[in-house]
C-alpha cells in the first residue's frame, strides 16, 4: 500500500500544476502519412521532446514563434519557424540515405535516453540486423539477445525475462493474444517477419494499459498494407518457402497484405519416398503461418483494420509397427483495430479479437492408445484513450477477455475398447482492467511517469468442485452465470526520468503485476503442449513487484549508448506440478489437484552497449543474475535455483554494411541452466533405476554459439536478394538435453552407465532467396 | 508419454563429458526389494544404491550387498525372522526367506528390517485374487506368426482395485517377468468385465518394435496379481522411470514412490500380491 500512497501525491501534484503558457502538440508524419514515434524535437527555446507513439508531442512555451529542428533517422531534417498558436502536423521526407544505413533502432539514442520505461523499440523495415537460422528470420530470436532475457535450450522459442517463467511473456499481435508462438517446437517463431512492421518489448516500467502478464510484453505490429501499389516478395529458404504481397483495394485508401510460410520437406519426402521408408516417417512434418490484414482508411483521421492469423505444426512419426506418435497444435485469430483521432491531442483506439489453439498429442503402442488434447478460446476487447494536456500525457484503457479452457482430456484405448479418463469440460472466465496513466514532463529534466491499474479475474459456472481426494465424494455444483471464484488486484507503476545533462539520464521504476493464467511446465523442456490453465479457488493469481534502477548514457560523438540497469523481483503464487504428475492422468478428481504453489525471487544486473548508426552497428547485451524459487513441497521447502537460472549471460550482435554487401553476426555465451539428473542409482528386479539430485541442484556446461550471415544485394539486380548464413559456426555441441545410457547386463555382472548429451545443431549452412517486386 | 524422438532429421547425438563428476556426491542407501504371495514364503532381497558414476562391475556389485541384516516379517499374531540364502543366478546374490510363515489373502503384512543401528519398516496387505475369466490371442493383422495376448476379468465394484500382470514364455523365460506397463488401475473400468491387453516386456524401452507380441508356438503363462495402492504406485512410478529413460520430454523431478519408512532414507518396496495362475499356447 506504500507505492499506492505514492502514486497518489504523485497524481495530486499532478493536478496542482498548471501554468499559463502556449501549449502546442506537434505531429510529426512519414510520407505516407504514418506517424512517426521517436523523433526528436528540438527549439531555439531550448526544448527537447521526443515523439510518443502517436507521432506527437507537446511543447509549451511563453512566446510565439518557434525555431523547430525535428530530426528522424532515416529521413531528412527538418527545420522551420513555426508559431505557437495552433498545433502543428510536420511531415517528414524520407533520406536517400536510408538505404545506406542500416538502423537496428527505431528510435533515436536522445529519445531513448528520455523515455522512462526499459523498452526495446525495433523496426523490421530493415530487418537485416535479425539473425538467421536455416535462413528463417524471427523477430522473437532478436528478442532473446537482449539483456535480462534468456532462452532455455536451443531451439527454444520461449524466453524468459528477469527471472519469470515463459507464460509471464505476454506476445501480441495487433492486440490479439498468443498462447503459443511456436513452429517445429520451438526453432522459430509464427511470426514471419516480412509481415511484422515494429515490435516493441518492454520488461519494467510498464504504462498502466500495459497488464495481465508478470514479467514482460512484446507487442508485434503487422505491416501498414501499401495503399497506391502492388508490391510483394517471395522467398525460399532450406526449410520454408513464403509469399508476401500488399494489394492497394482502393486506391490511397485501403490495402490488403497477405503473408503465407510453409514448410515443405514433407512434400518432397512425402511424395517421392515409398510408405515404409525411414526418412518420410520420420519427417512427416509441416507448419505454416499465414497473416491477413486488410486496412481501411475511413477519414482522414480514422482508419480501421482487420487482422487475421492462421498457424500451426503437425506431426506424424512411427518408428515400427507397434509405435508411433502424432502431435500437432495450432492458433487461429482474427481481430479488428480502429484509431481515431478525435483531435490533435486526443486519439482513441478500440480493438476487439477472437481466437482459438488447440493441441493434441496421442500415441500409440501396440494395441494401447493415448490422446491428451487441449483447447483455449478467448475473446479480447478493449480501448485506450490517449490525451495530451500540457506536460501531461494522459491514457486512460479499459479491456475485457472472455476465455474458455479445456486444459486437458484424456482418452486411452485399448484394442476397440475406448476410455475417456477425463471428461474435461470448459472451465469459463473473464478478466478485466482499468487503467489509468500520466506522464508528466515536470521540467526539461524531470519526467515522471504514474499509473495505475486495477484488475480482476472471474471464474464462471458450471463448474464442479469436488471435496477431497476421492470421486465419489461430495461435489458443489456451480451453475451456468455462477460466479465459481473472483480476484481483484490493484497495480500501481511509477517510473521516473532525470535526464544529468544532453547525454545521460537515469531511471527508476517500479511495477506491480498480476497474472491470472498460468502455463505449467510438464516436463523440463517447453513444448507447446505444455498446459494453460486459469486461475481457479485453489489456483491463485500469480503476482509480482519489480523495482528497477539504471543509467544511461549517449556518446554522440561515437555514436554510442550504453546503460546499466540494476532490477529486483518478488514472484508470488508460482505454479509447478506435484513430482511425478502426468496432466490428466492422475485420481485427482479436480483438474488443479496437482499443481503446488510456490514463491520466486529474482536479481541482477544488465549492461548494455549499442551503436545504431553507420556501416558497422550491433550491441553488446551483458547480464548478471540469479532466480530462485521456494515450494514447500519441493527439495523439502528449500530455496532452489529455477530451471532458466543463468549466472551470467552475454549476447553480442553486430553488423557490417560493405558495398552490396551485408555481413551480420551472433555471438552468446551464458552459463548452463539448472537442471536434475540422476546422482545415484541402485538395482531393483536387475533393473537399473536412477535417484535423482535435488531439484535443479546441477548445471548443464557453459552455452556458447557463433552465427554468421552475409547479404547480398546485387547491384544489378536490387530487388533480389541472397542470404548465405552459417549457424552454429564452429559447431559446438550445446546440450539440448542430458540423458543416461545403460549397457551390460546385472546379471553378467556388468554395467557400463553413460552420461549422452543430446545437442540439436550442428554446423548448419544455409542458402536462402528472395525476390521483391 | 514416451519417446518423442521425431528429431531424427535435427538431432545428431554425441556424447561428451560436459558435467562435472564432482556434481554428484556419493549417499549410499539400503534398497530394499520385498514380496509376499498367498501360499508362499516372503522373500526380501537387500542392497545399496551406490553413485551414479561409480563402476559396475563384479565388484562393485558384491560390495553393494547387504547379508548382514535382521530382517523380521509379522502378520500381527505371528512373526519370523528372516534366513539368509544364497543364490548366485540372480542379483542380488542373497536373499531372506521365511521358513515357516507363508502369506495369506486378505492379511496385512508388516517388514522390519535392521541394518547397521537402523530400522525400516513398511506394511503391505495381500488382497484377494482376482480369477482371470478367459485368455485368448489375437493374431497380428500384418505378421500371422505374431499376436497380441489379452486377458478378461470381472472388477470387484465400489472400491479401488489395482493390479499387476507377469507372463512367463515357457522354455525362453525362467521366471515371470512383468509385462510391458504392468500395472492396471480400475479407475477407468471400475465393477466392469475388462479386456486388457498384456504386452511382452520389450528389449529396449528405447526402441519398441515387434517384441511387444508373442509368437506362435510359445506357451504363455499368466500370473495375475491383486495389489494394494501403495504397490501399485511403487511399480506405476517406478516403470515410467524405467521407460522415460531421462527423456526430457517425460515429467522433471519423477520420483519412485516407496512405501518404506527408515531412521535413514531408504529405497524401494514391501509388496504383497494375491496372484492368480492361467496359460495359453499360441497355436
Amino acid at each position: 500500500m506504500k507505492f499506492c500512497a505514492v502514486t497518489f501525491i504523485i497524481f495530486l501534484i499532478i493536478s496542482i500544476d498548471s501554468t499559463a503558457q502556449n501549449t502546442l502538440t506537434v505531429s510529426v508524419l512519414g510520407e505516407q502519412d504514418e506517424q512517426l514515434m521517436g523523433a526528436t524535437i528540438s527549439t531555439d527555446k531550448g526544448h527537447f521532446v521526443i515523439t510518443n507513439q502517436d507521432g506527437k508531442a507537446t511543447i509549451s512555451c511563453s512566446c510565439e514563434e518557434l525555431v523547430v529542428l525535428i530530426s528522424h533517422v532515416g529521413y531528412l531534417d527538418f527545420k522551420e519557424n513555426i508559431s505557437t498558436r495552433s498545433d502543428q502536423t510536420i511531415r517528414m521526407q524520407l533520406s536517400d540515405q536510408q538505404l545506406e544505413e542500416i538502423t537496428v533502432q527505431s528510435q533515436s539514442s536522445e529519445a531513448e535516453l528520455r523515455e522512462s520505461s526499459s523498452r526495446v523499440v525495433f523496426n523490421l523495415e530493415s530487418k537485416a540486423h535479425l539473425p538467421y537460422l536455416l535462413g528463417e528470420q524471427d523477430p522473437i530470436k532478436f528478442i532473446q539477445t537482449q539483456s535480462g532475457v534468456s532462452t532455455g535450450t536451443d531451439g527454444n522459442n520461449g524466453y524468459y525475462v528477469r527471472g519469470g517463467g515463459i507464460d509471464q511473456n505476454a506476445i501480441e499481435l495487433d492486440h490479439m493474444e498468443f498462447y503459443n508462438t511456436n513452429h517445429l517446437f520451438g526453432f522459430f517463431s509464427m511470426f514471419s517477419a516480412d509481415a511484422i512492421e515494429r515490435a516493441e518489448f518492454l520488461k519494467a516500467g510498464y504504462p498502466a494499459q500495459v497488464g495481465g502478464r508478470l514479467s514482460s510484453t512484446l507487442k508485434l505490429y503487422t505491416i501498414d498494407p501499401n495503399r497506391e501499389k502492388l508490391e510483394g516478395s517471395i522467398g525460399i529458404g532450406i526449410l520454408a518457402a513464403n509469399l508476401n504481397l500488399q494489394v492497394p483495394v482502393i486506391k490511397n485508401r485501403s490495402g490488403l497484405m497477405i503473408s503465407y510460410r510453409r514448410s515443405y520437406l514433407d512434400l518432397i519426402t512425402q511424395n517421392i519416398l515409398e510408405e515404409d521408408h525411414k526418412i518420410r516417417r520420420s519427417t512427416d512434418y509441416r507448419f505454416s503461418d499465414l497473416i491477413v490484414k486488410y486496412q481501411h482508411q475511413l477519414a482522414p483521421n480514422s482508419a480501421i483494420s482487420f487482422t487475421g492469423f492462421m498457424g500451426g505444426d503437425q506431426n506424424d512419426f512411427q518408428s515400427s509397427r507397434t509405435f508411433s506418435n502424432q502431435i500437432e497444435w495450432r492458433t487461429w485469430s482474427a481481430g479488428a483495430n480502429w484509431k481515431w483521432l478525435i483531435s490533435p491531442t486526443t486519439d482513441l483506439e478500440v480493438y476487439s479479437n477472437i481466437g482459438t489453439f488447440d493441441q493434441n498429442f496421442s500415441a500409440q503402442i501396440s494395441t494401447y492408445g493415448i490422446d491428451l488434447s487441449s483447447y483455449i478460446q478467448n475473446w479480447k476487447s478493449g480501448f485506450v484513450l490517449y490525451n495530451t494536456s500540457g506536460a501531461h500525457e494522459l491514457a486512460f484503457g479499459g479491456n475485457w477477455i472472455n476465455r474458455g479452457f479445456r486444459p486437458s482430456q484424456v482418452d486411452l484405448s485399448t484394442g476397440d475398447n475406448e476410455f475417456t479418463l477425463d471428461e474435461a469440460s470448459m472451465i469459463h472466465t473473464s478478466e478485466w482492467a482499468v487503467s489509468f496513466d500520466d506522464s508528466w514532463v515536470v521540467n526539461s529534466r524531470l519526467r515522471i511517469g504514474g499509473g495505475l491499474r486495477f484488475s480482476g479475474f472471474l471464474q464462471w459456472g458450471p463448474f464442479d468442485r469436488f471435496d477431497g481426494s476421492e470421486p465419489s465424494l461430495d461435489s458443489i455444483h456451480f451453475s451456468s452465470g455462477d460466479v465459481v471464484q473472483s480476484y481483484f488486484g490493484l497495480e500501481p507503476r511509477v517510473h521516473v526520468n532525470y535526464l544529468l545533462n544532453s547525454e545521460a539520464s537515469f531511471k527508476w521504476s517500479y511495477d506491480r503485476t498480476y497474472q491470472y493464467i498460468h502455463l505449467s511446465p510438464l516436463s523440463s523442456v517447453s513444448l507447446p503442449t505444455d498446459l494453460w490453465v486459469p486461475s481457479t479457488s485453489r489456483v491463485r493469481p500469480q503476482n509480482a513487484h519489480q523495482l528497477t534502477f539504471g543509467y544511461y548514457h549517449v556518446v554522440e560523438k561515437l555514436p554510442i549508448n550504453f546503460s546499466i540497469e540494476a532490477f529486483g523481483k518478488l514472484l508470488k503464487n508460482q505454479v509447478e506440478w506435484r513430482n511425478g504428475a502426468i496432466a490428466g492422468y492422475s485420481d485427482s478428481p479436480n483438474f488443479d489437484d496437482d499443481f503446488i504453489f510456490g514463491k520466486g525471487h529474482s536479481y541482477g544486473l544488465e549492461l548494455s552497449v549499442r551503436k545504431s548508426k553507420g556501416s558497422v552497428t550491433g550491441e553488446v547485451n551483458y547480464t548478471l543474475s540469479r532466480t530462485k524459487r521456494k515450494f514447500d513441497e519441493v527439495n523439502a521447502g528449500k530455496t532452489f535455483p529455477a530451471k532458466y537460472d543463468r549466472i551470467h549471460d552475454l549476447n553480442v550482435v553486430g553488423s557490417y554494411h560493405y558495398h552490396q554487401w551485408m555481413f551480420s553476426g551472433l555471438l552468446k555465451l551464458a552459463s548452463g541452466t539448472a537442471l536434475t539428473l540422476p546422482t545415484a542409482k541402485y538395482l531393483i528386479g536387475e533393473r537399473v533405476i536412477s535417484e535423482y539430485s535435488e531439484r535443479n541442484a546441477l548445471r548443464m556446461p557453459i552455452y556458447h554459439r557463433l552465427d554468421l550471415s552475409a547479404t547480398l544485394t546485387p547491384s544489378n539486380h536490387p530487388n533480389s536478394q541472397w542470404v548465405f548464413s552459417v549457424y552454429n559456426v564452429y559447431n559446438r555441441r550445446n546440450p539440448y538435453f542430458i540423458y543416461f545410457d545403460v549397457q551390460g547386463s546385472v546379471e553378467d555382472y556388468s554395467l557400463d552407465i553413460n552420461l549422452e548429451e543430446v545437442s540439436l545443431f550442428p554446423v548448419l549452412p544455409s542458402i536462402s532467396y528472395e525476390f521483391r517486386f | 508419454m514416451k519417446k518423442i524422438w521425431i528429431y531424427t532429421v535435427l538431432i545428431s547425438c554425441g556424447a561428451c563429458s560436459g558435467l562435472d563428476d564432482d556434481q554428484f556426491p556419493d549417499v549410499r542407501k539400503v534398497v530394499i526389494d520385498g514380496y509376499i504371495e498367498q501360499g508362499q514364503y516372503p522373500i526380501v532381497y537387500l542392497s545399496y544404491s551406490s553413485g551414479f558414476y561409480e563402476p559396475v562391475d563384479s565388484a562393485s556389485l558384491q560390495e553393494l550387498v547387504l547379508p548382514t541384516a535382521r530382517v523380521e516379517i509379522s502378520d500381527g499374531e505371528e512373526s519370523e525372522v528372516l534366513t539368509l540364502f544364497r543364490n548366485t543366478e540372480v542379483y542380488p546374490p542373497f536373499y531372506y526367506r521365511a521358513t515357516d510363515l507363508r502369506g495369506e489373502a486378505g492379511k496385512t503384512y508388516t517388514l522390519n528390517v535392521r541394518s547397521m543401528g537402523e530400522t525400516y519398516t513398511a506394511e503391505t496387505t495381500i488382497p484377494v485374487p482376482v480369477e482371470i475369466d478367459s485368455i485368448w490371442i489375437e493374431v497380428d493383422q500384418d505378421v500371422d506368426t505374431l499376436g497380441n495376448l489379452w486377458i478378461r476379468f470381472q472388477d470387484q465394484p465400489d472400491v479401488r482395485n489395482y493390479y499387476r500382470v507377469f507372463t512367463q514364455v515357457r522354455g525362453k523365460d525362467e521366471k515371470y517377468i512383468p509385462a510391458y506397463q504392468s500395472t492396471i488401475s480400475d479407475r477407468i473400468v471400475d465393477g466392469e468385465v475388462y479386456d486388457h491387453p498384456v504386452l511382452k516386456l520389450p528389449e529396449s524401452f528405447i526402441n519398441i518394435g515387434d517384441d511387444l507380441l508373442f509368437t506362435k508356438g510359445d506357451t504363455i503363462r499368466i500370473r495375475f496379481c491383486a495389489i494394494d495402492q501403495a504397490h501399485f504406485d511403487f511399480w506405476r512410478s517406478l516403470e515410467r522411470e524405467l521407460y522415460l529413460v531421462g527423456n526430457p520430454f517425460g515429467s522433471s523431478g519423477n520420483e519412485v514412490i516407496s512405501n518404506i519408512q527408515g531412521t535413514r532414507p531408504v529405497l524401494g518396496i514391501w509388496g504383497g500380491y494375491g496372484a492368480t495362475y492361467k496359460s495359453i499356447v499360441f497355436k
